[in-house]
C-alpha cells in the first residue's frame, strides 16, 4: 500500500510533502523560539495546531491524489493548507512584535540574550514559514500525483 | 486551456494567500494607524475646514529667518539655523580639563586620530580643515567610513557599555606599516575615548563587569587596550590630545597625570551631522575659546560617592507578599501586552482581591522589571559634587569625622580630596584666565513669600586672549545645631544660579548683575517645621568661582582657611561674600514662613507620605549626615522585608474606587456629566485662558466614551474629539532634538508648507544637537533659548505641537544607564537649562515635555522601584529640577503666568507609592504649590492596571503605545463611571489637555467648521489594492478551476 502510494506521487506532490515538513520544522523552531523564561507567547497553541493541521492536510491531499486522483478534495485540502499556514505566519508576527521591535527596530533589548534568541529564533521561524507557504503554492500548481499511474 | 487543473489550483492558492496577507496588513496598519502615520509621515485622518475664514494659520507662523521670500520654507535656511546652533552649543559646551601648551592647534593641522570612537569625528575634521592620517582612519575599519551624510551613523555605533577599545596589536594587524605614517601627519595624535548610554539598563559596579583580559577595576575605568592606545599616541607624538566622548563619568585619573598627554577636552556624545565636530574644531584651533564648565564631578573612582554603596538591584525578601499579578506564560518579560493577557490578568487579580499588574516591563525586559525593587537613598542630599565638597570642607574645617578612612577609594591614607576628585562641578580650563569678584548683596522683598538677592559679580580677563566664562554662582549656608538636632543636611557649597560672560578681552574687566532667589538659598526641613526654612545667621555666603570647587574655596578664604589648614590651593576672597538673614517671621532662629508658602501662596509641607524606610521601620537605616560622616557612612541594605503597611501600598492599594455595588453617581447625575449640548467647538477655546468658564462646557458637551478616551490616550498620538470639533494632536519624541518633521502635510496647505519634504537623511530620527550634558557645561542660557526657538519654529512646521523632551532628571550615579537624556547632577543648572528651552519654544506653542516626573535614578529594577529618600532630598535635589521650569517664575509678568506645560511621569514610585498616583507629588506638589495646569503623560504602558487612581492623583494620560483594543478592558467606561471622583478627574484631564493644546499650532489649523476625515494615504491604497487584486485572482482561480474540473468530467464521461 505505502509502496503503491510512494510509487503514484509526482513531483508536485513530493514538493508538497516538502512543505509539509517544512511546516513542522517552522514549528519545532518557534516553538524554540519561545523557550526562555518570559518569553511565552499566548498564540503558540494556535500556532502548533494549525501547523500541525497544514501538515495533515498537506499529506492528507497528496495521499488522496494518488489513491484517488486530483479532485476538489485534495485541492481543498492544498487551499486550506495555505490559509493555516498564512494565519500561523500572522500568529507569529502577532505574537513576536514586540521583541521584534525591542531588538531589531530599537535597541531596547540588544545585547539581553534571552530577548534576541526569542527574537532571532522567532524571526527565523518567520522565514520558515514563508519559505513553506511559497513551497505550498508552487506545489498547489503541480500535480500531486503522476497523471498516468492515476489513469491506471 | 482547461486541461491543466492544476495551475488554476495554484492560482487560488496564490489567491488565498494573497488576500488573507492583505487583510491581515489592513487590520494590522488601521489598528496601529497613528504610528505607521508616525513613522511614515503620513495623514490617516485629516482636518476638513468646511467654511474658510481668515482666521487659518495666523496663531502661530515660524521665524522668517527660516522662510523664503515666499513665506514658504527653506530646507536649506531650515537645516543651517539647526546646525549653526549645534555648533554654537558645541563651542560653548565643550570643557578644556587639561591643556599642557598644546592648544590651540593649527587649523591645517596634520593630525592622526585614535579611538574606535573616532570614527564619528573624522570626516568631519577633514571637512574643516585638518589633514588626517587616513591609514590609521582606515584601520579602525568599517566604522570610519560608514558614515551617513552626516558624519556618524544615526544608530549608536557601538555596542552598548562596550568599553573596549580596538587594541593595537588589531589595529596593526590590519596595516603592519601603520607607523611608518605617523611621520606624516605628526602635528598632533587626537586620541578619542568615550562610554555609551542608552535606557533600560545600568552599568554594573565592580571590575567583574568587565572582561578580565582588559584589566579594568570597573566599567567606567580605563581598559588595557585604552591604555595601550594613549601610551602608543604618546610614544610617537610630541603632541597628544584626548577628546572625552562620554556622558557616564570615566575615571580619567591616568590621563590627568599623564605628563605627555598635554590636553584633555570634554566634548559630550558628538551628534550626526558634523555640527559638534566643527565646533571642537573650532576649539581646538582656538578660533573660538572653550568656556564650558563640566556638568558633572569627575570623581577619580567612579565607584567612590555614598550613593553608590546602595545602587544595584535589590529585592524585597518577600517579595512575593507583593503579590504581583503574574504569568509568565502569558505575560512574561518580553511577550506582548494582548487582550488575552490583560484580560486574563485582570480576571487573576480580581481571583487574588489584590495586587498589580505590571504593565511598563512588557516587551521592555532587561532589567526593567522593577516591582520587587527597593533602592535605598541614604546618602540624602549628598549626591555628587555636594557630597566631596562638603567632605572637602568638613576635612579642612576638622569636623564631621570627615577626616577618617571611611568612603575611601583613592586616597593613600585619610580621605583627601584631591585624591578623590579628578575634575569639580562646574570646572572648566580656557586659553585665557578670569578673575571674579563680588560686590555688595542687596535684597528685595517682593510681598511675604520671596526675597531676592542682588550683587554684581565682576569678571576681569587676566590672560592674553579674549574669552567668555561661565558665571556660576554658588552659596553656603549655615550647619547649625539646628540642623543637627533636627536633621536637616546642608551642603557645603550648591549652584544657586549662572549666567554666561560676553567675550572679554585681554585686560579689560566686565560687570554682570546677579538675582539669586533665595527659594533656591532654603533648606527643607522635613522633621520638625516640615516646610522650607531659612535660619537666622550672618554666616551665609555666596561666591563665584571656577566650578563648585573653586568657589567653596573662596568662601573658606573669606573664613580665613589657607593651605595650612588643609586646602588644596588658596581661595580667592574677594570672590566669596558674606551675608546675613534677618528677614520674615524669626521664631526661636528659624523662619518657617516666608519659603514656607509656595508662589502660588499655598502652605508647603510634608506631601510625599511614608518616603524613608525609616517611616515603615524606625531607626531601620541611617541616614547620611556631615555631623557624623564616619558613623552615618551608608550600608549596603540587601534583602529587607517590606513591612505590611508598605505592602499595601506596593500591592497599589491607594484609592478606594467605587464599582457598580458602591457607587456615588446616578444614572441621571452621569448623564449630566457629559454629553450636553453647547454650541462651542474647539476652535473656539484658541487660546483661552486656563479659568475661562467656557472649559466646562466644552468638556461637558463630550460623551463619556469621548472623555474617558480622551482624558487617557497620551502616547503615539492624542484621540481626536469629534464632538467638539479637535482634530487628533501628535508628538515628537527624540532624545536631543527635533530632525525633519514631514512639512509635506496633507492638511489644508499651510502657507509656509513646501512641496515636498528633502530627502536628507533617511533614516535619521535624533541628532542635530550635543547630548544634554553639553548642554548642561555650556553654562549659556541663550543657546538654550535658540534650540527651544527652533523647538517650537519645528512644532510648527512639523504639525507635532507636543515634544516630548528634555529629560530633566538628575545623575544621582555615574552609572545611570539614562545618564546621556539627562542634563547634570544639579537640579538648578537641569532647572534652567528646561525652563530656558521650555520658555522659548513655547513662544512658538511648543511644548516642551519633560520627563521623567520623578525620581529616575538608576535604570535597574526602573519599571516600578522604590526608592526610598528624605522629603528634603526629594525636594531639594530632584524635584527641585523640574519646579524651575514649571514655576518658569523668572518669565511670569502682570500679565502672564509662564510655565513648561508638559511632563512625563517616571515608571518609579516614591517610597512605595507610584509617581502616577502620588496624590501628595501630582496634585499638592506640582498643581497646588507649583501652579501647574499642564497634562502630564505616563511613560510608555506604565501603571495602565491603575487607571482610575492615577487620575484621581492627577495624572492626565497614557502613553499605552499599543493596539488600541488591548487597552480595551483597561479602558472600559465599566471602569469609571461609578465613582463621581473618578469621573470629575477624567474631565478635568480633558480640560487640562484641551487647555494645552489651544496653546500650540494644533490651532492654526482649525476653525468652527473643523473636523477630521478619513484619509487615503499611501499605505491604505497598498492594501486596498492588495485586497482587490487578490480576490479578483483568488475568484478566477476557483472559477476557471471549477469550470476547468466540469469541462475535464465531461471530457472523461
Amino acid at each position: 500500500m505505502f509502496k503503491n502510494i510512494i510509487s503514484k506521487i509526482s513531483v508536485g506532490g513530493y514538493v508538497l510533502l516538502g512543505g509539509a515538513l517544512l511546516s513542522l520544522v517552522s514549528m519545532i523552531i518557534a516553538v524554540i523560539s519561545c523557550s526562555p523564561a518570559g518569553f511565552a507567547i499566548v498564540q503558540l497553541p494556535f500556532i502548533i495546531l494549525f501547523s500541525i493541521a497544514a501538515t495533515l492536510l498537506l499529506i492528507g491531499a497528496v495521499v488522496l491524489s494518488a489513491l484517488k486522483g486530483e479532485g476538489i478534495l485534495p485541492t481543498l485540502m492544498i487551499v486550506g493548507a495555505i490559509v493555516l499556514l498564512t494565519f500561523t505566519l500572522f500568529n507569529m508576527i502577532d505574537g513576536k512584535q514586540d521583541v521584534l521591535g525591542t531588538v531589531m527596530f530599537s535597541d531596547l533589548e540588544k545585547g539581553h540574550a534571552p530577548t534576541e534568541f526569542a527574537c532571532y529564533v522567532g524571526f527565523t521561524s518567520m522565514i520558515f514559514y514563508i519559505i513553506t507557504i511559497v513551497i505550498t503554492a508552487v506545489g498547489s500548481f503541480l500535480l500531486a500525483a503522476k497523471k498516468t499511474e492515476v489513469a491506471k | 486551456m482547461f486541461k491543466k487543473t492544476s495551475i488554476f489550483r495554484g492560482v487560488a492558492a496564490v489567491g488565498v494567500f494573497a488576500l488573507a496577507t492583505s487583510i491581515y496588513a489592513s487590520n494590522l496598519l488601521e489598528t496601529n494607524k497613528i504610528m505607521v502615520d508616525q513613522t511614515l509621515g503620513t495623514k490617516s485622518s485629516i482636518i476638513v475646514t468646511d467654511e474658510d475664514d481668515d482666521s487659518l494659520f495666523k496663531t502661530f507662523v515660524p521665524d522668517k529667518d527660516l522662510l523664503d521670500e515666499n513665506g514658504k520654507l527653506d530646507p536649506v535656511k531650515w537645516d543651517k539655523a539647526h546646525k549653526d546652533a549645534a555648533v554654537k552649543l558645541q563651542e560653548e559646551g565643550t570643557v578644556l580639563l587639561k591643556n599642557d601648551k598644546a592648544l590651540p592647534i593649527n587649523k591645517a593641522a596634520k593630525v592622526s586620530m585614535f579611538g574606535t570612537r573616532s570614527a564619528g569625528l573624522v570626516n568631519a575634521f577633514k571637512d574643516c580643515g585638518f589633514d588626517v592620517n587616513p591609514a590609521l582612519s582606515e584601520a579602525y575599519g568599517s566604522k570610519a567610513t560608514t558614515t551617513a551624510p552626516g558624519y556618524a551613523n544615526n544608530k549608536m555605533p557601538y555596542k552598548l557599555f562596550d568599553q573596549k577599545e580596538v587594541s593595537k596589536a588589531d589595529l596593526l594587524q590590519k596595516n603592519p606599516d601603520l607607523e611608518s605614517t605617523f611621520a606624516n601627519y605628526h602635528d598632533a595624535a587626537i586620541v578619542v575615548l568615550g562610554r555609551q548610554n542608552a535606557e533600560g539598563a545600568d552599568y554594573k559596579k565592580g571590575a567583574d563587569a568587565v572582561d578580565p583580559s582588559q584589566e579594568a577595576r570597573n566599567s567606567l575605568a580605563s581598559t588595557k587596550n585604552e591604555r595601550e592606545i594613549v601610551d602608543w599616541a604618546t610614544a610617537n607624538f610630541d603632541k597628544v590630545i584626548v577628546l572625552v566622548e562620554t556622558v557616564s563619568q570615566m575615571e580619567l585619573g591616568y590621563l590627568k597625570d599623564n605628563n605627555k598627554v598635554q590636553a584633555i577636552l570634554y566634548v559630550g556624545l558628538p551628534d550626526n551631522y558634523g555640527s559638534s565636530a566643527k565646533g571642537i574644531y573650532n576649539i581646538l584651533t582656538g578660533a573660538v575659546n572653550p568656556s564650558g564648565g563640566l556638568y558633572d564631578i569627575y570623581a577619580s573612582h567612579s565607584e567612590s560617592s555614598p550613593a553608590m554603596v546602595n545602587m544595584g538591584l535589590y529585592e524585597f525578601s518577600n517579595k512575593d507578599d507583593v503579590k504581583l499579578v503574574q504569568d509568565k506564560n502569558l505575560f512574561g518579560r518580553g511577550a506582548q501586552l494582548s487582550t488575552e493577557a490583560v484580560k486574563a490578568l485582570i480576571a487573576l487579580r480580581d481571583e487574588q482581591g489584590t495586587g498589580r499588574i505590571d504593565t511598563s516591563s512588557i516587551g521592555t525586559g532587561g532589567t526593567d522589571f522593577g516591582f520587587y525593587n527597593y533602592l535605598i537613598e541614604s546618602e540624602g542630599i549628598y549626591v555628587g559634587y555636594r557630597y566631596y565638597e562638603t567632605r572637602y570642607e568638613d576635612c579642612v574645617l576638622n569636623q564631621g569625622n570627615a577626616n577618617s578612612t571611611k568612603g575611601v577609594f583613592d586616597s593613600t591614607a585619610n580621605w583627601k580630596y584631591t585624591e578623590e576628585v579628578d575634575y569639580g562641578f562646574g570646572f572648566g580650563l580656557s586659553y585665557t584666565q578670569f578673575e571674579f569678584s563680588l560686590g555688595d548683596v542687596t535684597f528685595q522683598e517682593n510681598g511675604k513669600h520671596e526675597i531676592i538677592a542682588k550683587f554684581d559679580v565682576t569678571v576681569k580677563n587676566t590672560g592674553n586672549v579674549a574669552g567668555k566664562t561661565p558665571i556660576q554662582i554658588y552659596s553656603q549656608s549655615p550647619y547649625t545645631t539646628y540642623d543637627i538636632e533636627n536633621g536637616v543636611e546642608k551642603s557645603a557649597i550648591q549652584l544657586v544660579t549662572f549666567e554666561k560672560s560676553g567675550l572679554i578681552n585681554p585686560g579689560e574687566s566686565k560687570t554682570y548683575p546677579v538675582t539669586v532667589d533665595l527659594q533656591d538659598v532654603a533648606s527643607y526641613d522635613a522633621n520638625n517645621k516640615k516646610t522650607y526654612i531659612m535660619e537666622e545667621s550672618d554666616d551665609y555666603y555666596f561666591a563665584v568661582g571656577n566650578g563648585a570647587h573653586d568657589a567653596l574655596n573662596n568662601v573658606l578664604a573669606h573664613k580665613g582657611k589657607k593651605v595650612a589648614d588643609g586646602m588644596d590651593y588658596d581661595g580667592n576672597a574677594a570672590a566669596a561674600k558674606k551675608w546675613g538673614y534677618h528677614f520674615g517671621n524669626i521664631e526661636d532662629g528659624i523662619d518657617a514662613y516666608t519659603f514656607g508658602y509656595s508662589k502660588t501662596g499655598v502652605k508647603i509641607e510634608n506631601q510625599l507620605g511614608k518616603v524613608t524606610w525609616n517611616d515603615f521601620e524606625k531607626g531601620k537605616i541611617k541616614e547620611l549626615t556631615r555631623h557624623d560622616w564616619t558613623g552615618t557612612w551608608p550600608v549596603e541594605q540587601k534583602d529587607l522585608k517590606a513591612p505590611d503597611e508598605m505592602l499595601k501600598l506596593l500591592r497599589g492599594e491607594y484609592f478606594d474606587v467605587k464599582t457598580k455595588a458602591n457607587r456615588d453617581v446616578t444614572d441621571e447625575e452621569l448623564a449630566k456629566m457629559f454629553g450636553q449640548k453647547s454650541d462651542l467647538k474647539f476652535a473656539d477655546m484658541k487660546l483661552a485662558e486656563f479659568d475661562d468658564y467656557r472649559w466646562d462646557e466644552v468638556v461637558s458637551s463630550m460623551t463619556l466614551e469621548e472623555a474617558i478616551d480622551y482624558a487617557l490616550q497620551s502616547g503615539r498620538g492624542f484621540a481626536d474629539v469629534e464632538t467638539i470639533g479637535f482634530p487628533t494632536g501628535s508628538y515628537a519624541e527624540n532624545g536631543a532634538g527635533i530632525s525633519w518633521l514631514d512639512p509635506n502635510s496633507e492638511e489644508k496647505q499651510a502657507p509656509w508648507k513646501v512641496a515636498k519634504p528633502e530627502e536628507r537623511y533617511p533614516g535619521s530620527t535624533i541628532g542635530y544637537f550635543n547630548t544634554y550634558a553639553i548642554w548642561a557645561s555650556s553654562f549659556n542660557r541663550e543657546v538654550m533659548n535658540e534650540i527651544g526657538r527652533l523647538m517650537g519654529n519645528d512644532s510648527i512646521v512639523g504639525d507635532k505641537p507636543i515634544v516630548w523632551l528634555p529629560g530633566a532628571n538628575t545623575h544621582r550615579t555615574p552609572y545611570g544607564g539614562r545618564a546621556s537624556q539627562y542634563f547634570c547632577e544639579d537640579p538648578v543648572l537641569t532647572g534652567i537649562c528646561t525652563m530656558e528651552v521650555a520658555y522659548s519654544a513655547l513662544q512658538k506653542g511648543g511644548i516642551i515635555t519633560a520627563k521623567h516626573f520623578a525620581f529616575n535614578d538608576q535604570e535597574g529594577g526602573r519599571s516600578g522601584i522604590s526608592p526610598f529618600m528624605t522629603e528634603q532630598r526629594a525636594r531639594e535635589i530632584e524635584l527641585r529640577a523640574f519646579q524651575i521650569p514649571v514655576e518658569m517664575h523668572k518669565y511670569d509678568t502682570p500679565e502672564k503666568d509662564y510655565a513648561m506645560l508638559g511632563l512625563m511621569t517616571s515608571f518609579s514610585k516614591i517610597g512605595a507609592v507610584e509617581c502616577t498616583a502620588s496624590y501628595g507629588l501630582m496634585t499638592n506638589i506640582l498643581r497646588k504649590e507649583w501652579g501647574y495646569n499642564g497634562y502630564v503623560v505616563s511613560d510608555l504602558k506604565d501603571d495602565l492596571d491603575i487607571m482610575p487612581q492615577t487620575l484621581l492623583a492627577g495624572s492626565t494620560g497614557y502613553d499605552w503605545r499599543t493596539y488600541d483594543v488591548d487597552i480595551a478592558p483597561y479602558k472600559d467606561a465599566e471602569n469609571f463611571k461609578y465613582d463621581k471622583a473618578v469621573l470629575e478627574a477624567i474631565k478635568d484631564a480633558c480640560k487640562r489637555k484641551l487647555w494645552v493644546f489651544a496653546h500650540t499650532p494644533l490651532v492654526n489649523s482649525v476653525n468652527r467648521s473643523s473636523h477630521t476625515v478619513w484619509n487615503m494615504t499611501s499605505w491604505r491604497a497598498a492594501y486596498i489594492t492588495g485586497i482587490s487584486v487578490s480576490s479578483v485572482v483568488l475568484t478566477a482561480g476557483v472559477v476557471l478551476y471549477t469550470v476547468a474540473l466540469i469541462v475535464n468530467r465531461r471530457k472523461e464521461n
